[in-house]
């Protein structure tokens, strides 16, 4: 090769214009050492394509994939995460739950000693269901101002006749009503019937119907 | 792709493979690793390597990124930190050896150090060292052109110095 030609070849070498062809005549006839010294590289590495097998085998065999901590991190940390995630939302769920719940509780609830309604429990044979439950507004949180929210129409007023006063008359005595006492019992039951379900239509009609409802109490 | 399919078509790249880790890493043994590595990866997708445009191209960027994953892990400890200029000049009689022109390469920016050992010592097409460095073509033959400028005059200051040193 002319030592003009190589000049020129060396020049598009260091430009990186050359093609691998032009590139190995020049490692071959060039007397520069350089160009010797790049000749492909003969370093090999010692591994057996049986080692490689061997290795793949124990890999499978090993089942699971060796995972690297950091994604075995980001997997735990999700599956906490969802969790985490789940509980609050269960837990958000039975509190919306609670909060629909409360009023009703709070508007419907047994008066072991307010009586409306009071009946010698020997005379008396009302169905149980319709006479055990003592039903009374829960005055203290729905019913503030009983008096703003009595309705004269559907409520009828009935009021406990206090036992020491009216100890004689108190064996014929079945209900007072609007401070009329009756001692007939048909009549007696009749009325309480009719209070009792004047009273449980106005509660099936929710809170708007409880504070209709003045005053109620019965006692078996 | 069955077992000796692999073996002609993939194992076979596993000395270029070596040589490349070779220089990314500092310790022989850690490039050792990795191309078992990533020999076992290229196992794993075997079904899918056929379908690719240069098993060898795809490979070699194998190891590239994974080479840069160790580096980083290793706190960047890349290999050519500053360790060419004490090595060669403490030499009295230093041999133009090709590990000093890989010691060279090793010593250049990220990117003209790949493009220069691909296709100067592992003599690839550019368009393949394009596929593996993620460079345009043009982007290969620049980085190639001043890589080689660079060396050259590294290796003049070399054989000046020698000649000094001699005389």
């Amino acid at each position: 090769m002319k030592r003009e030609e190589l000049d020129k070849l060396r020049a598009k070498y260091l430009d990186g214009q050359t093609s691998l062809e032009e590139e190995r005549k020049l490692k071959e006839f060039e007397s520069e050492e350089f160009f010797g010294m790049l000749s492909p590289s003969e370093e090999k590495m010692e591994w057996g394509f049986d080692d490689f097998m061997s290795k793949v085998e124990e890999h499978e065999s090993d089942g699971a994939k060796v995972i690297p901590f950091r994604k075995r991190l980001i997997a735990l940390t999700s599956i906490a995460a969802s969790l985490l995630l789940g509980i609050l939302l269960i837990r958000q769920f039975v509190e919306q739950k609670d909060q629909v719940d409360k009023p009703v509780i709070a508007q419907v609830e047994a008066a072991p000693q307010a009586m409306d309604v009071k009946k010698p429990s020997d005379a008396v044979s009302l169905p149980e269901e319709s006479v055990e439950p003592r039903v009374e507004p829960k005055q203290e949180s729905s019913l503030n101002s009983p008096v703003i929210a009595f309705n004269k129409r559907s409520v009828k007023k009935v009021q406990e006749v206090p036992v020491e006063l009216e100890q004689v008359q108190e064996d014929e005595l079945y209900v007072e009503i609007n401070g009329v006492r009756i001692y007939d019992e048909d009549k007696a039951l009749e009325v309480t019937e009719t209070a009792l379900h004047l009273a449980t239509s106005n509660l099936r009609k929710g809170m708007e119907g409880v504070e209709h409802l003045k005053y109620l109490k019965i006692e078996i | 792709m069955n077992q000796e399919t692999f073996k002609q078509s993939v194992f076979v790249l596993k000395d270029k493979l070596y040589r490349f880790a070779n220089r990314f890493l500092e310790h022989q043994e850690d490039a050792y690793d990795l191309v078992q590595e990533v020999m076992l990866k290229l196992w794993e997708q075997r079904g899918q390597l056929e379908q690719l445009k240069s098993i060898e191209a795809f490979s070699m960027q194998m190891v590239r990124n994974m080479a840069y994953n160790k580096i980083d892990k290793m706190g960047r400890h890349a290999k050519y930190l500053n360790q060419l200029p004490a090595d060669y000049q403490q030499e009295q009689y230093p041999s133009m050896t090709k590990e000093l022109i890989l010691k060279m390469i090793d010593e250049l920016p990220e990117k003209q150090r790949l493009v220069m050992y691909l296709r100067d010592v592992e003599e690839y097409e550019i368009e393949d060292i394009a596929e593996v460095a993620g460079l345009e073509e043009n982007a290969v033959r620049v980085n190639l052109s001043r890589a080689r400028t660079t060396i050259r005059t590294n290796l003049t200051k070399v054989f000046d110095y020698e000649k000094r040193r001699i005389g």
